[in-house]
């Protein structure tokens, strides 16, 4: 192989590779760009072959989360549960075997709903939200409830999600719910 | 310029630790296999926790997605039994492009479907994976074609690193414009959240916990930068393992902390070993 060729071989690995890491930089850096068209570019390229999201431990987690729920039985409602605390136990309890993903999967979906529920205020709802991050949620506590209580589809079920931290306490009460 | 050429087409550097890397990677991958069977029936079946809806967007991207839009049990099962074969065929040193190319497909498609279980370290391992892919390949008979070859590993090894170093930089960018982090509280407030902490963690003094959090800040923001630097290593690498095995094993990232681990083996340097070096020597290695 002559050695032009080489070169030229060389600078085009090495274009594709800078163009790459600079699509990922600003996929990843949050920096507002004057022209927008190279965020939606980003976007484009990186979704989802080469995604990443390096924002770790920021902000720094400061509040306590609980998934409280509770089911109908044929005696009326089951004692209330903290499912998330729950599984955070079980995988406390073994690290290598334990329930990681269950505990990430309760957890992330519980973050991306109080997201969803930012600026609001403590209250109950009489109905189901419509929001597709409560709609994810509800369909993860419903197969818990299924898989680990035996609750069998149809039964009325209800959820309290609390937030709180050393200056505040948040807490949603989800009513009238339906398992899925 | 001829100096770089030389460098990128005359030998294929690292191979030790590359094999290393490899190993590491492959066993990593196994793990996740097994971890996957344990939890087959919350993550695969049909009373699965993981929530799913059909994706498609264009072929290049639905092909990543082809688990979550075709989704069935033996489906399932025939990706995780891939990734289980592959990775063995990785550790048993045959595999090639293509061994490597349908791992990479194989892992990010479970990756994809199990989207709301992700971790950094699944994101990085994406990216290993698709490096991977032309670390050391087998010879061929035309010295044109393992030119062509020689190159690529080496790019790719490059490329890993920098992927690596990016990782850190926009990660300790992310907290140097963060006030918890500024202000020396974020470790702090972190341990008094159950999921992340216990009582060992809890009892941590908060002037402790401070130091821990401008240490890894600056940590986070060198180590791209003196990674590159042999004297500096030792201290990075060992400051590093030590907080990743505390993020795996004492805040319950398991997956990640492995990862991230692995990583290191990239840029050790095994010539920089004295030690090895002297083993060798002393019996005709």
């Amino acid at each position: 192989m002559n050695q032009a060729f080489k070169r030229i071989f060389l600078l085009g690995l090495g274009l594709i590779i800078g163009i790459h890491f600079l699509l990922i930089s600003v996929y990843c850096l949050p920096i507002s760009y004057k022209d927008n068209k190279l965020k939606v570019i980003s976007y484009a390229y990186v979704y989802p072959l080469f995604h990443q999201n390096w924002c770790l431990f920021v902000p720094a987690p400061s509040a306590k989360n609980s998934i409280f729920v509770r089911y109908q039985t044929k005696t009326g409602y089951a004692a209330w549960q903290d499912i998330l605390s729950n599984e955070i136990e079980n995988h406390k309890k073994n690290r290598i075997l334990g329930r990681e993903s269950i505990y990430l999967l309760l957890s992330n979906s519980l973050i991306y709903e109080f997201v969803a529920l930012s600026g609001v205020s403590s209250r109950a709802y009489i109905e189901m939200p419509k929001n597709k991050d409560f709609e994810v949620l509800h369909y993860e506590i419903s197969q818990y409830l299924k898989s680990n209580f035996d609750v069998q589809k149809g039964m009325p079920c209800e959820y309290l999600l609390v937030s709180s931290n050393t200056q505040s306490t948040d807490a949603y009460y989800f009513k009238s719910l339906i398992v899925n | 310029m001829n100096k770089i050429t030389t460098y990128f087409f005359n030998t294929q550097h690292q191979p030790k630790e590359i094999g290393w890397f490899r190993n590491a990677l492959y066993l990593f991958l196994l793990y996740k296999v097994f971890l996957y069977l344990v939890q087959f029936n919350a993550l695969f079946s049909d009373n699965r926790l993981v929530y799913h809806s059909v994706k498609q967007v264009n072929i290049i991207i639905d092909s990543s997605f082809f688990l979550n839009n075709h989704y069935s049990i033996s489906l399932a099962i025939i990706f995780i039994s891939a990734v289980a074969i592959l990775s063995l065929i990785g550790l048993f040193k045959k595999s090639n492009y293509i061994t490597n190319a349908l791992l990479w497909f194989a892992v990010i498609n479970l990756s994809n479907f199990l989207y709301p279980v992700n971790t950094g370290g699944d994101y990085l391992l994406n990216q290993l994976l698709l490096f991977n892919c032309f670390l050391l390949p087998m010879a061929s008979n035309y010295l044109t074609i393992n030119d062509l070859k020689t190159v690529l590993h080496n790019t790719s090894l490059l490329a890993l690193k920098i992927q690596i170093c990016l990782a850190y930089f926009i990660a300790a960018y992310y907290k140097i414009t963060d006030s918890s982090w500024i202000e020396g509280i974020a470790v702090y407030q972190t341990f008094q959240v159950p999921e992340f902490s216990n009582s060992l963690f809890q009892s941590i003094p908060y002037s402790v916990c401070m130091a821990l959090t401008y240490f890894t800040t600056i940590y986070q923001l060198s180590f791209p930068f003196l990674v590159w630097f042999r004297p500096f290593k030792i201290y990075l690498f060992s400051f590093g393992i030590l907080q990743h095995l505390f993020i795996g094993f004492g805040m319950g990232l398991v997956s990640f902390g492995l990862v991230m681990i692995i990583c290191y083996i990239l840029f050790l340097k095994y010539d920089y070993l004295p030690l090895i070096s002297q083993i060798e020597q002393n019996n005709n290695i």
